[in-house]
């Protein structure tokens, strides 16, 4: 039984809605890849066609940002988790897009004391041609580890194992991440919540190793700190997966949503109503 | 202990021998087979009026002082679309990172009074992807939905792809924001900071948050792969600003943009010419303009750096003139004040 008080939510969805099935960032805008998928997952199972995501415009087996753009290497991941969530087969291939996004790196650094991290790492940029950062390597780490249970064959383990690496190497010194680096220059970086709940939802088998530990303590003592739709959404989901309480951030978020109508982002109120259904996460649970 | 700092990595494919790399636009320049622009679609004005309005605080009326300046410098907006871009960095109490709400508003005003069609805001943060949090956070949206007015995220717009105007980058195209390329009057609405790899961020390299981050992530890391210069030229000259108003009541100084200190200047800063503008606010806080690689490649065939082809209004430079600490890389190109 759906709960109604987030009936706002879902007729803002419904309302928003381009006539191709999927969403813009906002309300007659084009549909994009990112919200589309959002949306899908958050009103999944409400009799809602999911064929545009099934027909959505892909180059070389990676999924296109937008019909006439260019692939964005971390909404292919978000994509490949809703596929797998939504039972969806895409008009390509799953498994193409599977083995594409495989084969994209982030370009590799010469290692400079400006930065201490590990520049040869490779993992996965927003877009090709550039580095590899936290958001996008961590959607599609986390999208392999999904698909791995379906297609194991189909994983290249050493993906997998770059991009822990990287996310390992990356993490901020109290734990969480910003956006790629963690010490620049000789400063401390500061971790954010959004970027450190994809961190950790990427990583969530790998609770032991320190770094996830000190990341866990620091989202469970700033998952309210960053109000917004996104931010209280995927600190929440991050630590239902990791089985943390999440009581804080479920109410923060509730009573965020009279402003996440109001500015009106149609992938805000989608992870929203995603954090807040409860009981259709598992896009994003190992 | 741990700063909001991430600004730091958007520079995080430079090495150090490619940053000294990207203070070198003429070597660049010169190993091109293609020329970089066209002269033919550039025109430098013959003089660039540059307002200097004292505000010595964030209490005075900025849709009063900016509408002052606007009448100043003869600007015309009568039934235009005005689209006003801030400087919306990242959310932290006590420093002097994002252009400051209240003097976005009075712009807003100040254009309405004017008599523009409609004002919209719209920003596109290069490394906050969450919009939601910082205009919230920045008391931004209280202050837009108290004025009606729209603001549109520009990493999210809807985006074409436009042809390149100059081509230091070495793209031929880039997408932009439909709503940025429907607007009649672009305002850059800068915050005054000394920057870590450009030396100084202003109305010019304010363009960064109109690239779209849906389309290149965040950061956007295809302009620093390209070169903070070459992308701050190539922006400028293929959008075309029409007009800037800088915050510069407190600025930032030392580690800019985001983790240097606030600076009190008590200034605003308004001209059509941006590279004049950003050329006067360099002489204020210090450095030499003709130092800072966009600046002076902007001079050939954007607008003026030279200080007798920019014609001050309001305040004399001298009553703002001061010398903002920089990091070691940037002291070389101090101005050396008579």
């Amino acid at each position: 039984m759906p709960d109604p008080s987030l009936e706002p939510l879902r007729q803002f969805l419904r309302d928003g809605r381009n006539p191709d099935g999927g969403w813009g960032y906002y309300r007659g805008k084009t549909s994009r890849l990112e919200p589309t998928c959002w949306g899908l997952l958050a009103l999944g199972g409400e009799g809602t066609s999911a064929d545009v995501l099934r027909r959505w415009p892909a180059n070389a087996g990676l999924l296109l940002e937008r019909d006439g753009g260019e692939p964005n290497v971390g909404f292919h991941g978000v994509a490949l988790l809703a596929l797998r969530a939504l039972g969806i087969e895409h008009e390509k291939g799953n498994a193409v897009l599977v083995s594409s996004v495989q084969q994209i790196k982030g370009i590799a650094l010469e290692p400079t004391p400006l930065f201490k991290q590990d520049n040869s790492l490779q993992a996965w940029p927003w877009v090709a041609g550039t580095f590899s950062w936290v958001e996008p390597t961590a959607w599609c780490l986390l999208a392999l580890k999904r698909w791995a249970t379906t297609m194991p064959a189909a994983i290249d383990r050493s993906r997998v194992d770059v991009a822990e690496r990287l996310l390992i190497d990356r993490c901020c010194r109290d734990g969480g991440w910003n956006y790629g680096n963690a010490d620049v220059m000789g400063q401390q970086l500061k971790p954010f919540v959004p970027t450190t709940s994809v961190a950790l939802l990427a990583m969530q088998d790998r609770t032991s190793h320190p770094v996830i530990q000190r990341s866990r303590q620091y989202l469970e003592g700033h998952a309210t700190a960053e109000r917004s739709g996104v931010a209280l959404s995927l600190a929440l989901l991050a630590l239902r997966a990791l089985h943390l309480a999440a009581d804080g951030p479920r109410e923060a978020l509730r009573e965020q949503l009279p402003t996440i109508l109001a500015i009106g982002n149609h992938m805000s109120a989608a992870l929203s109503l995603y954090a807040l259904g409860g009981e259709r996460d598992a896009a994003l649970v190992l | 202990m741990p700063r909001w700092s991430s600004d730091r990595a958007l520079g995080a494919h430079l090495t150090r021998r490619e940053f000294v790399g990207a203070l070198s636009i003429p070597v660049l320049a010169a190993g091109c087979s293609r020329p970089l622009y066209d002269p033919r679609r550039f025109s430098v004005p013959g003089r660039s009026p540059v307002a200097l309005l004292p505000a010595p605080s964030y209490e005075v009326d900025f849709s009063d002082l900016i509408g002052r300046g606007l009448r100043e410098l003869g600007v015309e907006v009568t039934g235009r679309r005005v689209l006003l871009k801030p400087n919306m960095v990242e959310y932290e109490p006590g420093t002097a990172i994002n252009t400051n709400p209240l003097v976005v508003i009075g712009a807003a005003v100040a254009f309405s009074r004017a008599g523009a069609a409609e004002v919209i805001v719209g920003e596109g943060p290069g490394h906050r992807r969450d919009s939601e949090y910082l205009v919230t956070r920045t008391g931004l949206f209280d202050h837009l939905r108290e004025h009606r007015i729209r603001f549109i995220d520009l990493n999210q717009d809807d985006v074409r792809y436009v042809p390149l105007e100059s081509r230091y980058m070495r793209l031929e195209r880039l997408a932009l924001p439909v709503e940025l390329l429907r607007s009649d009057f672009i305002v850059s609405m800068p915050k005054l900071k000394t920057h870590h790899w450009a030396g100084m961020t202003a109305s010019m390299k304010n363009l960064f948050g109109t690239v779209p981050g849906a389309v290149y992530g965040w950061p956007k890391n295809i302009l620093h792969v390209r070169g903070i210069p070459e992308s701050i030229l190539d922006l400028n000259a293929t959008i075309r600003p029409h007009f800037s108003i800088v915050d510069a009541v407190t600025c930032m100084e030392g580690d800019g943009p985001i983790m240097g200190r606030p600076r009190s200047l008590g200034m605003v800063a308004m001209g059509r010419d941006l590279t004049a503008v950003d050329a006067t606010c360099a002489r204020i806080i210090g450095l030499e303009p003709r130092q800072m690689p966009y600046l002076a490649e902007a001079s050939k065939y954007l607008g003026n750096v030279d200080e007798k082809r920019i014609e001050l209004r309001g305040e004399p430079i001298g009553r703002f003139a001061t010398s903002f600490d920089v990091i070691d890389t940037f002291k070389s190109i101090r101005l050396r004040r008579s």
